[in-house]
């Protein structure tokens, strides 16, 4: 008795201290970016998640709903009511009201940064409630241990990754639970729960669902499962009125001709346009070379690209060998909560093969199975109540030493269910009858235990150290902000993208049209506020593959493009002088095969790539490369600042000496590190010459001064 | 081409002209003020400070009473152009350095001049000498020219103003000085034998018999090699927490660099090659500086898009220093957003003055970066919940004071908030200004809550307030010994019922609290009002024993729902109050208290249910027996 409890009582009030630490120990481990940096948002897509929220906030929901946002996609404009995942938004909105009923005035900002690490807290418990269904609590609370650090997870969820992942996967967990409860119990309570939080977490994770199950092509197959079932009840009904042999016939004819009605009226309606077909992003899914074939904008994301080997192990470490073993371990019971674990393992495995961004939906069943399996060995090899036999062994082993391994061997051959295990070792125990205990075979040997248990916890603490590491080195970066170290290893924080989105909020007229590549849409809507052409929700290929036209062309032909869409900047990032290796140079090849999609005429991939093949800057760049207002843009005033002829710390070439010259565009800002610079696309000239005669003159009018200081040098230096 | 943009020029000239024109024939009737001439001035003396983009102008006013009769008064006029930009007026007796009061009074519309009246503490005699300094500041009086200049081009700034000093009096004899910061000089408007230079210092004079409000152009074009800072909106906000013996500082500023416009566009190569040099060409700001109370801490500086990491910041013994870099070097024309806070020791701050048993809170007005120009400032200062007769004392005049409430922090009443608003701040206005409140000290301690607010749903107003007078003895009040009126009488002139009701409880005590407390019976003093009118009850209850270990008051309300007539909204609040002083055991005693209070209302609750079905049940029995005896 401790603390006045019985032993259940013991129990649970250890289950929910352990949980409680897991939790905690979720939510601290996604705080290396707060610590390291600041309370900020990361990345691209939560910037307009965090912008949505605040309108959400400050506007209310009705105008939310009907927010239709003029400040994007300009001059389309984007429906975001419709077209955004309002489920995040309204949980943040929600917190935020709470709070601020309460008069805690928390800033919307960090509850949007802290959303993502108090979730995974929930998924913590959501995982123990669904291991706890699939085998018990103990596997329960290794599950929640394991979802709370795997890197696999964190990656998507650390402090100020504010994106519908975040809350998207304890949903997802959380309904799964739901699902296999209403299963088990055939509860429709439990089914009502079901539905609430799928409906939730559709709303995290599905825009504007309406219609879309039945018009498209990815969603036919889950309407085919809905309508047979409705068959099969049917076929249920018809079996208690009929007799069998009418039932046979009936069944045959009725199986073949609602097949073929219905084959034909999905090719049908395929091809009348009433079902949407398979969409790019679903094509990919099955052939992974088919996006950069056919839709270079998807293959151009880098989560959308085939996972590496290595990334799963960095982001499940020995889940990855346990996860077969809890696999395998479902299949030796094989009731129906262990069928849907099966088959969402192996599906999800499947998947995340595919695309790196799905390793987060295996993440969660990896966890959930590698817990089971390393349940079972610890209840296999650190089952207590087996120790009382040792003595009784060790007695025996005294008469004769050759006994003692035959219980183990056999115990080691003999493979109990983990539960039949404990049960009869704990009959066993109960009932001190010799007979009952000579029944048991099960792993005895201290050292035995020892080895497993030892080595065990050493992988585990492995397995902590590795999460550890992964997130602070490789998932808690938030990518607005860069660190480095000085010589003195002092921290340096190199903040250039706040630094120039900044000041285009700040001394640009408010109206504004900024031009850059879509990467940068979100964050500029959100920090700089202005207007831009196209940010990271592509909807709209044809516009993005203007803009990758507009980069990729010369100034002539760029101008009239930048003058048609009322363009006053172009921004673009350029790494050269850092070595920051993301920018617009090395995203180049990808907008101007996304131009060239859509413009087959006026833009040519071979084009920019030289006689060797090779796509280069500096010297053996060519021609159509070195005329693009982005090669332009980038290398603007580089080699000046080197004093000749500057080396690209990117590429690592020695780039063309000589000045750039530019008619069109006049470099607006360029931030510290040169990292984002922004150009100011030139007003029509006043008296009607083009912009090239103008920029001609000005050159005539200084060169001639120029060359009269020139001429009188020249003249010292010959007397 | 030329023609047309020749003609397209005279129209526009025509049309403005026709503007002018037509805005200028609405004004009001013009009227003349004669100011009487009392006086002479002996002599003038005229500084005009320029080293900063804050004009200060500094009379010195030899003046004698030519009147046949005792003066007290004196006039002096300000450029109803210039008026607008006046920042601060101030005169003073030079011999006593007795500040005069100042006050703006007559308006000259058809010479264009406002007045100033200064009024002496006494009255000159007839013939007798007064020295008068009249300081005077304006702001956004220089014009930068030429309007634009390149990232590395020198500024400019034209002062225009006129040879003489303002006055309303015949002068004898002035001088005016004109003192500048770099010696760059472009242009200054020339007279024979009247203007002299010397490096940074211009002088204009002797001039000889100036008549009143005379004037001569002049106007000196010089250089300014430095940043000129407009704060377009500051706001200050000072928290006071007595808990945490803590002011906390935050500020947010809009500021503009209101120099020279940078021409063309930034270019960091420039940039970059001139900072080799230290950025001497440029009249950027790159580094800012403030000034920090001595003792202050947890310093932050962010702006609308995070924390900005390029600032330092250090304590030194009679300051502190916060050097910071805004995210871009500020060039004429660019704008700068940003917000900082700060916390200091309350101590050093807030004084307590036990004569008038007040708190005294005494704070810059504003601190922040000097010869800047301040639009229009806000201080809002939150005083804690609970502060009482709040007094401001403020040294100048201010646009606009408000007293209001302050939500944060789960405060349940709020702060007591202060706002002061001002526009066209400068340096002479950084002055501490005391803001006086009482505040008990046992407001700390107190921490009022409301505990729970229920219905009775389906009991009306009247059987609650019954079931209220019955509600003892109860199976669930079994600690309840004996309930006496005291007191019970209706105040003749509002109809309402007074009663005050004694009650006898035993109490349980903590196994802690068994030494404190001797005797476990608690008497327990109920008082209430009921309203037949409004149908309102208010009870409240307090123990009258063991009030210095722990006192709880209790307030209840019964009112008739709004939504339902039928039902009885009730409202519970309680303060707990222990006066063991600031040991642990006065906050277990009141943690305590509040733990056996929340068990207690639903005990109480439970109670009156019980007693309210009872008198249902009772009501149910008599209209039965009513009807069969009918």
């Amino acid at each position: 008795m401790v603390l006045g409890l019985d032993a259940q009582n013991q129990a649970a009030l250890l289950k929910v201290v352990i949980l409680g630490l897991i939790a905690a120990v979720a939510i601290g481990s996604r705080l290396f970016s707060i610590v390291r940096y600041e309370s900020v948002i990361h990345e691209f897509d939560p910037w307009f998640n965090y912008r949505t929220t605040r309108h959400l906030v400050s506007n209310g929901f009705y105008d939310f709903w009907n927010w239709f946002d003029e400040r994007s996609w300009y001059p389309l404009g984007r429906v975001v009511g419709g077209t955004v995942y309002p489920g995040i938004m309204v949980t943040s909105a929600v917190i935020h009201n709470i709070l601020h009923a309460l008069n805690f005035p928390v800033d919307i900002r960090n509850i949007c940064v802290l959303l993502a690490p108090l979730f995974s807290a929930f998924t913590a418990v959501a995982a123990y409630l669904l291991t706890v269904e699939i085998k018990d609590s103990s596997a329960g609370l290794l599950a929640a241990a394991f979802i709370g650090v795997a890197p696999g997870y964190i990656s998507r969820s650390v402090a100020g990754s504010y994106d519908n992942e975040g809350i998207a996967i304890f949903l997802l967990v959380f309904t799964f639970y739901l699902w296999i409860k209403a299963l088990k119990l055939g509860s429709a309570f439990w089914g009502a729960w079901t539905a609430l939080f799928y409906f939730y977490m559709v709303a995290a994770w599905v825009p504007f669902v309406g219609f879309m199950p039945t018009r498209t092509s990815e969603h036919m197959a889950a309407l085919g499962i809905f309508g047979l079932l409705q068959i099969f009840a049917f076929v249920e009904l018809v079996r208690t009125h009929l007799s069998t042999t009418q039932f046979q016939i009936l069944f045959r004819g009725f199986i073949f001709v609602s097949f073929i009605a219905m084959f034909s009226a999905l090719v049908f309606l395929t091809y009348s346009g009433y079902i949407a077909p398979w969409t790019g992003r679903f094509y990919s899914l099955w052939d992974t070379g088919y996006a950069k074939k056919y839709i270079p904008i998807i293959a151009s994301v880098s989560e959308h690209q085939p996972t590496a080997w290595p990334s799963f192990f960095f982001d499940l470490e020995m889940l990855i060998f346990l996860f077969p073993a809890g696999t395998y371990l479902c299949f030796r019971e094989l009731r129906d909560e262990h069928v849907f674990v099966i088959l969402y393992g192996i599906t999800a495995s499947y998947f995340a093969g595919v695309m790196v961004r799905l390793m987060l939906t295996l993440t969660p069943i990896v966890c959930v199975t590698s817990a089971v399996a390393l349940s079972w060995l610890l209840d296999t090899y650190l089952d207590v109540s087996t120790l009382e036999f040792l003595p009784e062994e060790q007695e025996r082993s005294q008469n004769s030493s050759f006994d003692n391994k035959v219980p183990e061997k056999s115990g080691k051959r003999e493979k109990h269910s983990p539960d039949k295990t404990k049960k009869g070792s704990q009959n066993s125990s109960r009932i001190p009858d010799k007979k009952k205990k000579k029944e048991y075979y099960g792993i005895l040997g201290i050292d035995t235990r020892m080895i497993i248990g030892m080595n065990f916890i050493f992988f585990l603490w492995i397995f902590m150290w590795h999460c550890t590491w992964v997130t602070s080195t490789a998932y808690s970066s938030p990518s607005i902000v860069l660190a480095s170290r000085g010589a003195d290893g002092s921290n340096y924080i190199i903040d250039d993208f706040r630094e120039a989105y900044y000041w285009l909020r700040k001394n640009t007229d408010y109206s504004a049209k900024i031009l850059s590549w879509w990467d940068y849409g979100y964050q500029i809507a959100g920090m700089a506020d202005r207007t831009v052409l196209v940010d990271n929700n592509t909807w709209n290929n044809t516009h993005i593959a203007t803009v990758g036209r507009a980069l990729a062309s010369d100034e002539n032909v760029a101008y009239e493009i930048l003058r048609r869409h009322d363009v006053d900047y172009v921004l673009i990032i350029f790494g050269g002088l850092l070595g920051y290796s993301g920018d617009d140079i090395n995203k180049f090849l990808w907008m101007i095969r996304i131009a060239e999609g859509v413009y087959p005429d006026e833009v040519k991939e071979k084009n920019f790539f030289n006689d060797r093949g090779e796509y280069r800057v500096g010297d053996e760049a060519t021609p159509t490369m070195r005329n693009s207002i982005m090669y332009k843009m980038s290398y603007y005033n580089y080699n000046e600042l080197f004093g000749g002829q500057a080396t690209d710390r990117v590429r690592g070439t020695r780039l063309s000496p000589g000045k750039i010259k530019m008619h069109t565009l006049e470099e607006a800002y360029t931030t510290e590190n040169w990292i984002v610079r922004i150009f100011k696309v030139k007003d029509l000239d006043n008296i009607g010459r083009t912009l090239e005669q103008a920029a001609g003159f000005e050159l005539g009018k200084k060169r001639r001064r120029g060359a009269k200081k020139r001429v009188g040098g020249r003249r010292n230096k010959s007397s | 081409m030329r023609l047309f943009s020749i003609f397209s020029l005279v129209c526009t000239t025509v049309l403005i002209v026709c503007t002018a024109v037509f805005s200028s024939s609405a004004i009001i009737i013009p009227t003349p003020v004669n100011i009487p001439q009392h006086w002479l001035n002996n002599n003038i003396l005229r500084t005009i400070d320029l080293t900063s983009p804050i004009v200060r102008e500094t009379t010195v006013i030899i003046a004698q009473n030519v009147h046949n009769d005792l003066v007290g008064e004196y006039h002096f006029p300000v450029k109803e152009k210039l008026d607008k930009n006046l920042a601060w007026i101030e005169a003073k007796e030079r011999k006593t350095d007795i500040v005069f009061d100042v006050e703006k009074v007559e308006f000259d519309s058809i010479n264009h001049i406002q007045y100033y009246k200064i009024t002496f503490d006494r009255r000159v005699e007839p013939q007798e000498k007064i020295t008068l300094i009249i300081k005077t500041v304006f702001t956004h009086i220089l014009t930068p020219v030429p309007y634009e200049i390149p990232q590395t081009g020198r500024q400019y700034l034209v002062y225009e103003g006129s040879q003489y000093a303002n006055s309303a009096y015949l002068s004898e004899k002035q001088k005016t000085n004109i003192k500048l910061a770099f010696s760059t000089l472009m242009s200054y408007t020339q007279r024979e034998n009247k203007v002299n230079r010397n490096e940074k210092l211009i002088t204009y004079g002797f001039y000889n018999n100036i008549a009143p409000d005379a004037y001569d152009e002049l106007k000196v074009h010089y250089g300014f090699q430095r940043p000129i800072f407009t704060v377009k909106r500051f706001r200050r906000d000072l928290e006071v927490s007595h808990w945490g013996g803590n002011l906390a500082i935050e500020e947010h500023i809009d500021l503009k660099h209101d120099g020279a416009k940078l021409k063309g566009q930034f270019s960091r190569l420039e940039y970059q090659q001139t900072s080799l040099y230290g950025h001497q060409d440029s009249t950027a700001a790159r580094d800012l500086q403030l000034l920090l109370p001595p003792r202050a801490s947890d310093v932050y500086y962010r702006d609308e898009v995070g924390n900005v990491s390029t600032s330092t910041f250090r304590n030194e013994r009679d300051r502190s220093v916060l050097d910071f870099k805004p995210r871009y070097p500020l060039f004429g024309g660019w704008n700068y957003t940003w917000n900082h806070g700060y916390n200091v020791p309350l101590s050093d701050f807030v004084r307590y003055h036990p004569k008038s048993d007040r708190y005294i809170l005494n704070v810059p007005f504003l601190r922040a970066f000097t010869q800047t120009m301040y639009d229009k400032v806000q201080v809002r200062v939150m005083l804690p919940e609970g502060a009482k007769n709040v007094k401001v004392d403020i040294p100048f005049s201010l646009d606009k004071l408000t007293h209001g409430v302050f939500k944060t922090n789960l405060d349940t009443t709020g702060r007591y908030l202060v706002v002061l608003e001002k526009t066209n701040v400068v340096d002479e206005h950084f002055e501490n200004f005391q803001i006086s409140y009482t505040y008990d000290n046992l407001e700390l301690l107190r921490k009022p809550f409301v505990v729970s607010g229920f219905f009775f749903a389906g009991a009306p107003w009247d059987i609650v307030t019954l079931a209220f007078w019955m509600r003892y003895p109860n199976p669930f009040a079994s600690h309840v010994l004996s309930v006496d009126v005291i007191d019970r009488h209706v105040d003749p002139t509002s109809g309402m019922l007074r009663t005050t009701r004694l009650i006898l409880k035993k109490g349980k005590v903590p196994s802690w609290g068994i030494g404190l407390i001797r005797t476990p019976e608690a008497y327990i003093l109920e008082e209430s009002i009921v309203d037949p009118h409004t149908k309102t009850m208010i009870t409240r209850t307090k123990n009258i024993t063991h009030v210095r270990k722990m006192q709880v008051e209790e307030w209840q309300t019964f009112r008739v729902d709004s939504q339902n007539n039928e039902c009885t909204k009730v409202k519970i609040e309680a303060k707990i109050i222990s006066k063991f002083g600031w040991s642990p055991l006065s906050e277990r005693i009141e943690g305590f208290g509040l733990k056996k209070f929340a068990d207690n209302t639903a005990t109480s609750r439970m109670g009156m249910s019980h007693v309210l079905e009872m008198i249902r049940e009772n009501q149910r029995l008599r209209s039965r027996r009513g009807f069969m005896s009918a």
